[in-house]
């Protein structure tokens, strides 16, 4: 009879737990008094050990279940990390972003280098005989081009709307699988650098051997500050994920993905807050009819900005951090 | 190594209280399914979207392609933001995995934070790899817990949620006899796991056939009624073993399991 007394005895305080659980997942966070979490925990504490009980009398499947699917929905509930607030983001694009970004500076070189030798290359090559420019890319894509920067920029429809859409869909889904194929021993992130950088090489020169450099230039050189870099940064973190995959280090391998996953994924959501940023200059400021002067000036501060962003941002917290008693005797 | 070992479908996790807790883990066919209905749901938003700015943008007046923007920005936002957002606010749980019974947490057991939710998703640009995620379901069967790609990186795992209620006692029909006390072994009691073998046993009838369960219970009845006094396994009470199991139960349990 053992087992159908403790069944009758500990069935309602099985029930009162199930009650509370019901009400915990209604909301993000536990919407709780003070009683009601001691409740709570006592609850927690006896459906645990009551289920040590069920398991090592074995009373049973069903009731083994029912009560691991207790305990499992409590340790969830009672576990849970507090939820992320706003000032975290904050904080993140504030200094942790760059700070990252410098802490994994090497990646980074290697993504730049990665996205820009290939480019050179190629536009070298198509500067020296332009009919290779076809070879990369197809007719009706250098057709549009021509037309695009040919144009004086006063006309042309107004589409700054239809446009920053366009970019967010296109520029951050890029970024985004530069970054995530990068799991797959490094070799997407390679091809998507190595692949952008060609044709973003083979366009320039394109374009610089029909005489449209100053169009082009006052066109990409305000929002190129935040998408080129962008663009490697996702680079730098796809390269980060697959390094880890290949050379795991003093780690075991899956651990070395779940530490270095962390990293990559802060520096790609980064990226994919810049490619936005990019998106909206890219759409209402580069088509803008400003004189190409202003243009180049604008776009030369945006460089000196994001540099200086990426060089500097967050360093105040690090020292301060490393030096707290250099600063004695200030008022 | 059993059959049970050689494809995981349960994995454990030992908690602070010392208790080992099981999870059952998601396989690809569910996945899929919780999968499928997602992507019905936001083929499904999408449309809705498109229908409301077709029906706005005439009225507001459509400036600087704000419409065709507004819909790509959501094109977007249904691409990579869908399961994360709902992941990362519905604790683990799309609409499909709602539905399909599935839910995300960490290998540890925990809910998922939002970098997890963020990682695990955005890293389905590599398992959705080289066609219908391809990588994702070989790498599922290469990890311990099932895991995708992303699974892995974020240091989460799919699993399936059983809402189990207890409905003890309502195995029996009310009509069930005990047997008689008289005939029996009084010496003899079923062991507690031996009752709960039948009442689990009874309490599958939705998914085990009345004719497979006699097959079953005539391995157990003519043990158990040679342990009970019963002389021979000729003995009528086994013509019918189900209904002997039943009556076994019944005798060893009665008294607690009425009250409902």
């Amino acid at each position: 009879m053992k087992r159908a007394r403790f069944l009758d005895r500990r069935r309602a305080d099985w029930r009162k737990f199930e009650a509370l659980l019901t009400r915990a997942e209604r909301h993000r966070t536990p919407r709780f008094n003070g009683e009601e979490v001691q409740e709570f925990s006592r609850l927690f504490r006896a459906v645990c050990h009551d289920l040590a009980t069920v398991r090592s009398r074995d009373w049973g499947g069903d009731i083994e279940g029912y009560l691991n699917d207790l305990v499992a929905r409590g340790h969830n509930n009672f576990y849970r990390s507090p939820p992320a607030r706003g000032r975290v983001v904050l904080e993140f694009f504030a200094g942790g972003f760059p700070r990252l970004l410098r802490e994994n500076f090497a990646y980074f070189c290697v993504a730049l280098a990665l996205f820009v030798i290939p480019g050179v290359i190629a536009g070298t090559a198509v500067g020296h005989d332009p009919e290779l420019a076809t070879r990369v890319l197809p007719g009706s894509v250098l057709e549009q081009f021509d037309e695009m920067y040919a144009r004086e920029n006063d006309e042309g429809s107004r589409a700054e709307g239809m446009m920053t859409g366009f970019y967010v869909y296109n520029n951050v889904g890029i970024a985004f699988r530069c970054f995530a194929t990068g799991i797959l021993f490094g070799i997407g992130t390679v091809f998507f650098l190595v692949y952008n950088s060609i044709f973003f090489g083979a366009i320039t020169a394109y374009i610089v051997e029909h005489g449209y450099s100053e169009n082009f230039f006052s066109f990409v050189i305000t929002h190129g500050s935040f998408e080129l870099t962008a663009i490697v940064i996702s680079g730098a973190a796809g390269l980060i994920i697959g390094h880890a995959l290949v050379h795991p280090g003093q780690e075991t391998r899956l651990r070395a993905l779940l530490l270095r996953g962390r990293v990559g994924i802060q520096l790609a959501a980064g990226a994919g807050a810049m490619l936005v940023v990019a998106a909206l200059i890219e759409a209402f400021w580069s088509p803008s009819p400003a004189p190409a002067s202003m243009k180049f000036a604008v776009g030369g501060v945006c460089w000196f900005l994001v540099a200086l962003y990426l060089a500097l941002g967050g360093r105040s917290r690090a020292n301060g951090v490393a030096a707290p008693d250099t600063g004695r005797g200030s008022p | 190594m059993t059959a049970a070992d050689a494809v995981r479908v349960q994995t454990e996790i030992e908690t602070p209280e010392n208790i080992v807790l099981t999870f059952r883990l998601a396989g690809p066919a569910s996945r899929m399914g919780a999968y499928g209905i997602d992507l019905i749901v936001r083929v499904a938003l999408v449309w809705l979207f498109v229908l409301i700015v077709g029906l706005v943008a005439p009225v507001l007046g459509d400036v600087a392609g704000m419409s065709a923007g507004l819909t790509l920005l959501f094109l977007f936002l249904i691409e990579w933001g869908y399961p994360f957002v709902f992941e990362y606010f519905w604790s683990g749980r799309t609409p499909g995995k709602r539905i399909v019974g599935l839910r995300v947490i960490k290998t540890g057991g925990y809910p998922i934070g939002f970098p997890d939710a963020l990682l695990r998703n955005l890293l389905r640009a590599a398992d959705v790899l080289p066609l219908f995620y391809g990588t994702g379901i070989a790498v599922m069967f290469l990890t311990p817990r099932m895991q995708r790609i992303g699974d892995v990186l974020a240091g989460t795992m799919v699993v399936r949620e059983r809402r189990e209620s207890l409905r003890l006692g309502r195995s029996l029909p009310r009509d069930v006899e005990s047997l008689p006390r008289g005939e029996l072994n009084l010496a003899y009691r079923p062991a507690d796991r031996t009752l709960a073998l039948i009442e689990r046993l009874l309490s599958r009838h939705a998914t085990v056939s009345r004719a497979r369960a006699d097959e079953i219970a005539a391995i157990l009845a003519p043990a158990l009624a040679i342990r009970l006094g019963y002389d021979s396994e000729e003995s009528p009470e086994l013509t019918r073993p189900r209904e002997f199991l039943m009556r076994v139960l019944k005798t060893f349990t009665a008294g607690a399991e009425e009250s409902p």
